[in-house]
């Protein structure tokens, strides 16, 4: 699974720490969900995905076969 | 640590409030270790190394239990702090990676524990022992909480 939460957050001019903060988790989660070695709970995938008032499949691109 | 994993409510407040008092249960243990020590191992007999460890345990139990305590205190009663230690805390990836290294560490206990026994067996029979219910515990723990999990979830 790859996300699209760094382009989202560079679109917005927001920092990581500034979403670290909006989204209520750490920095260094954003930069782990940002480079892929983290994949986001179903609740947090939902909390990030109505902050960027999208769905979850906009932002979360799902592997068809994973 | 391991207070913080298992006192962890869905509302971070209520989570203080039970390590608050989680603590002062911890204090009363440490607090009975020092007057055993005191009272019976100080002078007694027993060799330096089981006296240190008495102290040692105690003391450790009875600091953790002071530290934990006030932590608690002091997050509960600064609204920003809590805050600040709420998000370290309910961070998904910090209780994956919590969670994680429970998991890895008790495999490899085990493990190391399994092998262990056949190095203690020609060694010491009251040591084999031990470390075998220690691993019978282990093993029955993990059984009963399995069959307790799979009712519940």
């Amino acid at each position: 699974m790859t996300n699209r939460i760094a382009q989202l957050r560079r679109d917005r001019g927001l920092s990581q720490a500034q979403l670290a903060e909006a989204l209520e988790i750490t920095r260094q989660t954003v930069i782990s969900l940002e480079s892929g070695r983290y994949n986001a709970s179903l609740p947090l995938a939902h909390k990030i995905a109505r902050y960027f008032s999208l769905t979850i499949e906009e932002v979360f691109l799902f592997d068809e076969e994973g | 640590m391991l207070i913080k994993l298992i006192l962890n409510d869905a509302d971070f407040e209520t989570s203080l409030k039970h390590r608050r008092i989680a603590a002062l249960g911890l204090l009363a243990v440490g607090l009975v270790g020092l007057g055993c020590y005191f009272l019976l191992v100080a002078d007694s007999a027993l060799p330096d190394f089981t006296r240190g460890f008495y102290l040692g345990a105690a003391a450790g139990i009875t600091a953790g239990a002071l530290i934990l305590f006030l932590r608690s205190q002091y997050l509960l009663t600064h609204p920003q702090a809590m805050k600040k230690a709420r998000i370290q805390e309910c961070d998904e990836r910090q209780r994956s990676i919590l969670n994680a290294s429970f998991k890895w560490a008790g495999c490899i206990v085990f493990f190391v524990s399994a092998a262990a026994l056949f190095v203690l067996l020609p060694l010491s029979m009251a040591a084999f022992q031990t470390l075998l219910c220690v691993m019978a515990l282990y093993a029955v723990s993990f059984l009963v909480l399995s069959w307790a999990l799979e009712k519940r979830m």
